[in-house]
């Protein structure tokens, strides 16, 4: 009778240990595909996110938008540390609005020369990706009906 | 008269100096001797703070001073190259006579710096595009 509690014992802590391992294994964004074609509403921002080698060194992205390149804006790095394949993530975020239309969308990042202070650009961009700007849903009702008669 | 050395000139790394330590000096500058006539040539040498060993930096032999401050400014860059990164030092310039004896005593300390092992290599360029893109919106818009 002892013995089976211990084993049952025994195979309960190893369900939890299994369990709290799975639940650690979450996904890195850069082992994802993604497509070419996204949405979103014009509220919204753009938040353009893209993996390259932890060894690169990025310091931002121009975007361009249907053939006209924005600022430069600075990237901040999502994951801290790389997926099996030695990639990490980052991240621009659009500070603008787009207008609601479908646009295209290029993707150039860089980084600047310590040395010389010069920015280097990918010379090759990412894309053609192509971005649909929407009405966002309306917003849903926050309270009930009021003044309700039943005649 | 003692030659005074009054800095340790710097391009590339003053706003990243310790107070009055300078990272990789390349310039030195002093004032020469009032008896600038009877000195056959300069010497720099360096003495690692706490330690405190004088062993020769720099001769330096005797450059001209500039006409309008009356200094005189030698370039340091390639001696302090090869100095130990991250040891601390002072210069002190002496002076010499014809047969290369140091006469007149030592200048005052310089302000303390340190070789920091250069500003490093270049940034690579990025090769190839980003990739697995993903465009998203941000509600904080």
């Amino acid at each position: 009778m002892r013995r089976w509690l211990l084993c049952a014992v025994f195979l309960f802590s190893l369900a939890v240990l299994l369990a709290t391992f799975s639940m650690a294994q979450t996904s890195h964004p850069c082992d994802s595909t993604y497509g070419t074609s996204f949405t979103i509403t014009a509220t919204q921002f753009a938040k353009i996110k893209w993996c390259r080698p932890a060894t690169m060194v990025i310091d931002g992205a121009i975007v361009n938008v249907d053939g006209v390149d924005l600022q430069p804006i600075t990237a901040t790095k999502q994951t801290p540390s790389p997926n099996a394949a030695g990639e990490v993530q980052w991240q621009v975020i659009l500070l603008t609005t787009l207008s609601k239309a479908n646009h295209t969308v290029f993707l150039r990042d860089y980084n600047i020369n310590t040395l010389t202070g010069v920015r280097q650009e990918t010379t090759t961009p990412a894309g053609p990706f192509a971005l649909g700007v929407v009405d966002p849903p309306p917003a849903p009702p926050t309270g009930p009906p009021t003044r309700v008669n039943i005649t | 008269m003692k030659p005074t050395v009054i800095a340790g000139a710097l391009l590339l790394f003053a706003s990243t100096a310790h107070a009055q330590i300078v990272i990789t000096p390349t310039t030195a500058v002093f004032t020469p001797s009032t008896d600038d006539a009877m000195v056959s040539g300069y010497r720099i040498v360096k003495r690692q703070i706490g330690p405190g060993t004088v062993t020769l930096l720099l001769d330096i032999g005797k450059p001209a001073p500039d006409p309008q401050t009356g200094d005189i400014a030698v370039d340091i860059s390639a001696a302090v190259a090869l100095l130990p990164v991250g040891v601390y030092y002072e210069a002190i310039v002496q002076m010499l006579n014809p047969l290369g004896v140091v006469i007149g005593g030592n200048s005052p300390p310089s302000n303390a710096f340190t070789n920091g092992g250069g500003p490093g290599p270049p940034t690579p360029p990025l090769s190839g595009p980003p990739t697995r893109v993903v465009i998203t919106g941000d509600d904080s818009g």
